[in-house]
């Protein structure tokens, strides 16, 4: 009989994650050495390349997640039916709510207030943005069969929604300067990414271990995680009113790299108990 | 089956999902409430701008305070001029003077409109103007572009002073702000 939701069988979907890590990382030095070139006379880069700059992390994680997660690929149909819901809702529900939201004046207003609505008005309705992605999509299919599908779910929902985030920026900045584009479109994709994979994470032991409730405790944990990186990165982000987009690189793929380490080891020791 | 995945998976957390934003919502609205108050201790003006905007330094205005954190390339900002009032000029004449003034202070000036206001319960003048600037050194995205450059100048008599109340933004923004400045000029006394 099939162990479900062994982490063994699906090694692979932890590689992918790393590599997509390590991919976009990469993808940065890479903008950063074309700069001069996207950069014509000193000037501005256009907005079709800053468009170019947003979509591109996007299409190097889904393919990295395909072509590495070869032993049992999920339905290429599938994972891309999730990014697309994960930004087709957040371009209807996130965006209007997020765009309404005064960051300025709670930035002003002090640490535990920016905080707090980093968490609650924030970090919930982004993570519910993926939520009703992977719910209302795949939750339901016969592929979603392991608790590591709903990583990949998760994660989708959350690329989907960051490609959304950011052409909304690119496509409302006054001017773009290649590599600090590249840098928050990639803070944003990585940072979404590993919140998604949480939530996923939860959403995939609900389907598969029938731990119904405890979606709700993912969506906490994911919304919380989603709200304090979110204002650390702005924190790290900025030193008084220069922008230091380098940190918040840092804490991005730190903060990636944990939350993929962290359900990897979760996974491995619930696999390890159930096969006990 | 799907009666009793709807209580317990997605119920909780359409529930958390609404009690979270609300109460987020809240805070937002209790933080864009508050403001703080200038009170021109050399005339009668009184007015309220949000908390979060800080003083510009350097600045000879009567009050000078900028909100650097909008994104945009340029700082919104809040400028109250004070003058002793020649008693033989209207309204418009001083405005005209202030728009001859600032075309040449000021790159590419331009009046966009200009139109009579009630604001803090007296005559005033209130002209859309807009120019260009250098962005802020450091902000996000800023190349070194040109910023057009948006505002309101409200031109009002009040006893013996002429005050200039300048609110202005980056033209990307000003939609946006106008709300907010709209909330200031309406808290404006005298």
């Amino acid at each position: 009989m099939r162990d479900r939701g062994t982490p063994l069988a699906r090694r692979s979907i932890w590689i992918a994650q790393g590599i997509a890590i390590a991919g976009l990382l990469i993808y940065v030095l890479v903008v950063r050495l074309l700069a001069p070139a996207l950069l014509t006379g000193g000037r501005p880069a256009s907005v079709g390349v800053g468009v170019v700059l947003a979509i591109v992390p996007a299409l190097l994680w889904l393919l990295l997640f395909y072509v590495q997660d070869a032993k049992e690929p999920e339905p290429l149909g599938f994972v891309l039916r999730v990014a697309m819901a994960g930004g087709i809702i957040a371009g209807a529900v996130a965006l209007p709510i997020l765009t309404r939201v005064p960051t300025r004046a709670w930035l002003g207003a002090g640490a535990v207030t920016g905080l707090i609505v980093s968490v609650f008005a924030v970090g919930s309705v982004q993570e519910f943005c993926k939520y009703l992605a992977v719910r209302f999509t795949v939750y339901d299919e016969d592929e979603f069969d392991e608790v590591a599908d709903g990583v990949t779910y998760g994660t989708a929902a959350g690329i989907g929604l960051a490609t959304v985030l950011n052409l909304w920026w690119i496509l409302n900045s006054p001017s773009i300067a290649p590599v600090p584009a590249a840098l928050r479109i990639v803070v944003t994709t990585l940072a979404q990414a590993a919140f998604g994979g949480v939530l996923g994470f939860f959403l995939g032991r609900a389907k598969i271990l029938g731990q119904q409730s405890r979606v709700l405790w993912g969506f906490l944990i994911a919304t919380l995680l989603n709200g304090v990186v979110t204002f650390l990165l702005r924190e790290v982000s900025r030193s008084g009113l220069t922008y230091r987009p380098w940190n918040g690189l840092i804490v991005a793929a730190v903060v990636a790299a944990a939350v993929t380490l962290i359900l990897f080891r979760a996974e491995q020791h619930r696999a390890g108990g159930s096969a006990a | 089956m799907a009666q009793d995945r709807w209580k317990r998976l997605d119920l909780p957390l359409w529930v958390a999902v609404a009690v979270m934003v609300a109460v987020g919502g809240l805070v937002i609205r209790s933080v864009e409430a508050r403001t703080v108050g200038f009170a021109d201790p050399q005339g009668s003006l009184r007015v309220r701008y949000p908390e979060g905007w800080r003083p510009v330094p350097g600045s000879t205005a009567a009050l000078d305070v900028q909100d650097p954190l909008t994104g945009a390339a340029v700082p919104t900002r809040l400028i109250v001029l004070r003058e002793p009032r020649a008693p033989d000029k209207s309204l418009g004449q001083v405005s005209t003077e202030t728009a001859l003034a600032r075309s040449q202070q000021l790159a590419m000036y331009r009046v966009m409109a200009e139109r009579a206001e009630r604001v803090g319960g007296k005559d005033a003048l209130v002209i859309e103007y807009a120019f260009v600037e250098d962005p802020h050194e450091s902000v996000l995205a800023a190349a070194r572009l040109p910023v057009v450059v948006r505002g309101l100048h409200v031109v009002v008599f009040a006893d013996s002073v002429t005050y200039h109340i300048d609110l202005r933004s980056a033209a990307v923004i000003f939609e946006q702000e106008r709300r907010q400045f709209d909330a200031i000029l309406r808290e404006i006394q005298f």
